[in-house]
């Protein structure tokens, strides 16, 4: 009966060795800048320089419940170094962290910075955080929120 | 200068808002913009002041952006902090090698221009000596080899003046090379101005008066010929490669396009004096020889009068004494015509089509018809061959008969 134990003991830690996936790290996601993208006429933000784009309507929805609100808008989006997306607009209360997932972008967080909503928000890479400036207010920011005791 | 200050004074303002806004997006952006700007301004850039100054606006560019240089080397992918910098270098030092070839070539047209007044005066006061020697009828030898030198001494500095034409046009040509079509009013009005400044037009329409009046004043042989015409097609090439684009230049003064149709006129004019040069070399060169001809231009005017003049010897040959028609022959024939027209003239005429192969020989035909007239055949010598061979054939019989006479004798004997 031990052997039996050992024998399966043996056959499991095998299996597992043999599923274990590759990992390459570090890998470092980050953008140097944040970009800016116009949104077309069909609700779509085009990033050049890493040649990607995707369909920002449900986001204006999500935050202003209208799915046209997104016309003639510039949306800033940048990536941290754990390949998060931060999207945010002016007249926005919140940054939208998203991540990359089959042939979309899935809401990770949701953070809440300013009830009256941002006026001219700029952000900036500050690795490991995205610095978030509104005017004179600064944030830091991470997928899970504000780093408070940065503010 | 006003300008400037006022253009570095908003340039700090906006950098200083950038920097307090410390947002790197507008950071980058900002310095991209000041890029492209200071990159027009070098390709409009119309002195060699004016891109010494935008040398020294990248430079102070560079300090102002240096301490972001980290960031602008992440982000101006694919080019960075350096190499942007390198770029706009290299654009300076090839804008200012522009300038500096034009300033070059501006000092250079100047002395050129200089020099071609010098050659202007010196060739009027040849040409005037060479008329008043040729017009001389009793020329000695030493008149003779004063203008031969004068000659030599013009015809070199023609050339050397038309060098020094082409070389003015060649110095302002860096403008003419391009699609002058597609050039702005202004840029033309540059070009144009370039060129009067230069007296470019009237310089080139006096050359081309003094090569008719230099050929009016002389008498070439056909190597003096044809070395001049070998001039007029490089003078002619060279023309018409910038003609065509200074029509384009002064296609809204009147005045100055009627200059260049004036040009192609005296083009016309000089290609006309050296055809014409060599049908008056060709009279001259009987008239030394006191044959005096009628005026021909043409191979058919030419053929025509040698015949018409052979054919008046012809007519005048029984009421002129032998001797004058032999002085007359020897003059036109021997001296002229065997001695310098046909080994000299005649492949130059023919070379140049100005003759054709059918006309020469005319003209050889009738030649020799004259000369069977002035020196008829002497056949007399054919009458002693034919009473020699008679003398020979007689003497061959008699001396064959003689010993048939003896046997007859001496049959009889026996």
């Amino acid at each position: 009966m031990t052997k039996t134990k050992i024998l399966l003991a043996g056959i499991l830690v095998l299996l597992t060795y043999s599923c274990t996936s590759l990992v390459l790290k570090p890998a470092d996601f980050s953008w140097p800048i944040e970009s800016v993208l116009k949104i077309d006429d069909n609700g779509y933000a085009k990033e050049d320089r890493y040649t990607f784009s995707f369909n920002i309507k449900p986001l204006f929805y999500e935050e202003v419940q209208d799915s046209l609100a997104y016309l003639d808008r510039e949306v800033r989006i940048i990536r941290n170094i754990e390949g998060f997306y931060f999207i945010t607009c002016a007249g926005f209360k919140n940054v939208y962290v998203f991540k990359s997932s089959d042939g979309s972008l899935e809401m990770e967080n949701k953070v809440m910075v300013n009830e009256a909503g941002l006026t001219k928000p700029v952000f900036n890479q500050r690795l490991p955080l995205i610095e978030l400036i509104d005017g004179t207010d600064k944030y830091y920011l991470t997928k899970k929120g504000i780093e408070e005791d940065k503010k | 200068m006003k300008n400037q200050f006022l253009l570095a004074v908003l340039t700090m303002l906006l950098f200083s808002i950038c920097v307090s806004a410390q947002s790197d997006y507008e950071i980058v952006q900002s310095f991209k913009s000041k890029v492209q700007q200071l990159e027009q301004q070098l390709s409009e850039a119309a002195s060699l002041d004016e891109i010494n100054n935008i040398a020294r606006d990248i430079e102070l560019l560079k300090d102002q952006f240096s301490e972001n240089k980290e960031l602008l080397d992440k982000s101006l992918y694919p080019e960075d902090f350096n190499k942007t910098f390198a770029k706009l270098k290299s654009g300076v030092e090839v804008r200012a090698l522009d300038f500096t070839q034009i300033e070059v070539l501006q000092t250079e047209v100047i002395v050129l221009r200089d020099e071609v007044d010098r050659l202007n005066t010196r060739n009027r006061e040849l040409i005037n000596q060479i008329a008043v020697l040729q017009a001389d009828k009793n020329k000695d030898v030493e008149t003779i080899r004063k203008l031969e030198s004068l000659v030599t001494n013009l015809k070199a500095s023609l050339l050397k003046r038309d060098n020094l034409i082409l070389g003015i046009v060649d110095s302002l040509t860096p403008q003419l090379t391009a699609d002058v079509s597609s050039l702005s009013p202004e840029d033309k009005q540059k070009i144009a101005a370039q060129f009067e400044s230069n007296n470019v037009l009237n310089n080139v329409k006096r050359s081309l008066r003094d090569h008719v009046r230099f050929l009016d004043v002389t008498t070439l042989k056909p190597n003096d010929i044809k070395e001049i015409k070998k001039q007029q097609d490089y003078f002619v090439s060279t023309w018409q490669k910038i003609g065509v684009n200074l029509v384009d230049v002064y296609a809204d003064k009147k005045e100055k396009s009627n200059e260049l149709k004036e040009i192609d006129v005296l083009f016309g004019n000089w290609q006309t004096a050296i055809r014409n040069e060599a049908w008056n070399s060709i009279k001259e060169e009987f008239a030394i020889n006191n044959i005096f001809l009628l005026d021909f231009k043409s191979g058919q005017e030419f053929t025509v009068e040698l015949t018409r003049f052979i054919d008046e010897e012809f007519k005048n040959y029984s009421i002129k004494s032998k001797e004058d028609s032999e002085r007359i022959y020897a003059a036109f024939v021997d001296s002229t015509w065997f001695k310098s027209v046909q080994p000299e003239w005649i492949p130059y005429l023919i070379d140049n089509k100005m003759l054709t192969a059918q006309q020469k020989s005319l003209v050889e035909a009738k030649v020799t018809e004259w000369k069977n007239v002035v020196f008829p055949r002497d056949i007399t010598w054919v009458y002693y061959v034919i009473a020699a061979l008679l003398l020979v054939t007689f003497l061959y019989f008699l001396l064959k008969r003689k010993p048939k006479t003896l046997n007859a004798k001496e049959e009889l004997k026996q």
